[in-house]
């Protein structure tokens, strides 16, 4: 039973891609097909976050317009075999694909994989109607910042009006530093004000930026994040995994935390 | 007094989650800080039309609730004296 996942924000530079990327890497570890579709046709760039950007022959609008075949457009992760890419068009805008041609592709890309994930544009236009048009789950992706929390909201007012049943929000960049001395709303402040199911929390780490560069997943890396995002996967099988409590946390997390303050401190 | 106090010790996550509610009340609502202020003082004058306000009457409560599908009902609470 494949699931089709929608990553959407509202607010741009939260992490939408790099979140994408990520849970897709951690769902082809535990074992699933994946396939990642970039629906930020115009603006591409999950294709660079994952280090695939020199093997792009076809895009998505190409397999809409029947240009190409599916399998064609189609690109092999390079770590994960079992991880797809459906890249986006850089050189076309929004307005060349519908949303129900967006469905139309769903339907085909359903029996091929067990989880079909989105990777939505920033705005509330027709990228975000594209992305939205075919999922039945979301995850919305947010920083602890005022001006993201509110575009979440927004979002989370949009999705629920869209019929879309499951909408999970993923707490982005989050410092823990910041948070210990009060200077940045914690998980609980962020869940408070959305009032949403969370599914995970990711912290602010330089790992992910370093994994970024190489176009590399940070999942599989020796970070706080590659924790958080196997988490996030193992959540979105269906694996009851307990929410690692950041702040007051574990002692897992406080040797965590330590290492995060030494790396911080230089 | 208390409100100062308190107000020294206001940590910016504090400020932001005050500002995070505030603006994600006036959307949802669709209606801006101002219009609240002005809806305050509206609901004033109509409920001094009725009832005798003076210092005795130390609070008045307007819950405004909106249902939201998922998770809590959302209430935004109107102080009015």
């Amino acid at each position: 039973m494949s699931e089709v996942i929608v990553v959407t924000s509202g607010k741009g530079g939260v992490g939408k891609t790099t979140s994408t990327a990520n849970i897709g890497a951690g769902l082809a570890r535990l074992g699933k097909k994946v396939v990642l579709v970039d629906t930020d046709i115009g603006l591409r760039n999950l294709d660079v976050v994952m280090g695939l950007e020199n093997r792009i022959i076809y895009n998505l609008v190409d397999v809409v317009e029947g240009s190409c075949r599916l399998k064609q457009a189609l690109i092999r992760d390079r770590h994960y075999p079992n991880l797809y890419l459906l890249p986006s068009a850089q050189t076309r805008d929004k307005s060349a694909v519908s949303p129900e041609q967006m469905i139309k592709l769903s339907e085909r890309l359903k029996p091929l994989f067990d989880y079909v994930i989105m990777d939505c544009p920033a705005g509330i236009e027709q990228g975000f109607r594209n992305a939205v048009a075919s999922a039945s789950r979301a995850i919305v992706v947010t920083t602890p910042e005022v001006a993201a929390i509110r575009d979440a909201d927004r979002i989370i007012g949009l999705l629920e009006a869209a019929g879309i049943e499951k909408i999970n929000l993923l707490v982005n960049r989050l410092r823990l530093d910041m948070i210990r001395r009060g200077e940045m709303m914690s998980i609980e402040d962020v869940v408070d004000i959305l009032a949403v199911d969370l599914l995970g929390a990711v912290p602010d780490e330089d790992g992910v930026v370093i994994a970024a560069n190489h176009g590399e997943p940070v999942i599989g890396t020796d970070t706080m994040a590659s924790v958080a995002f196997l988490n996030i996967c193992r959540r979105i099988t269906g694996e009851a995994v307990p929410l690692a409590d950041f702040q007051t946390g574990s002692s897992l997390f406080r040797r965590m935390a330590a290492l995060f303050r030494r790396r911080q401190g230089g | 007094m208390n409100i100062l106090a308190k107000r020294g010790l206001q940590t910016s996550s504090r400020i932001a989650k005050m500002r995070a509610r505030q603006t994600i009340a006036s959307d949802r609502l669709s209606c801006t800080p101002e219009e609240f202020g002005q809806m305050k003082k509206e609901l004033m004058n109509i409920l001094s039309k009725y009832l005798y306000l003076d210092d005795t009457v130390t609070e008045i409560r307007v819950d405004i609730v909106h249902e939201i599908k998922q998770g809590v009902p959302y209430v935004k609470t109107v102080q009015i004296k």
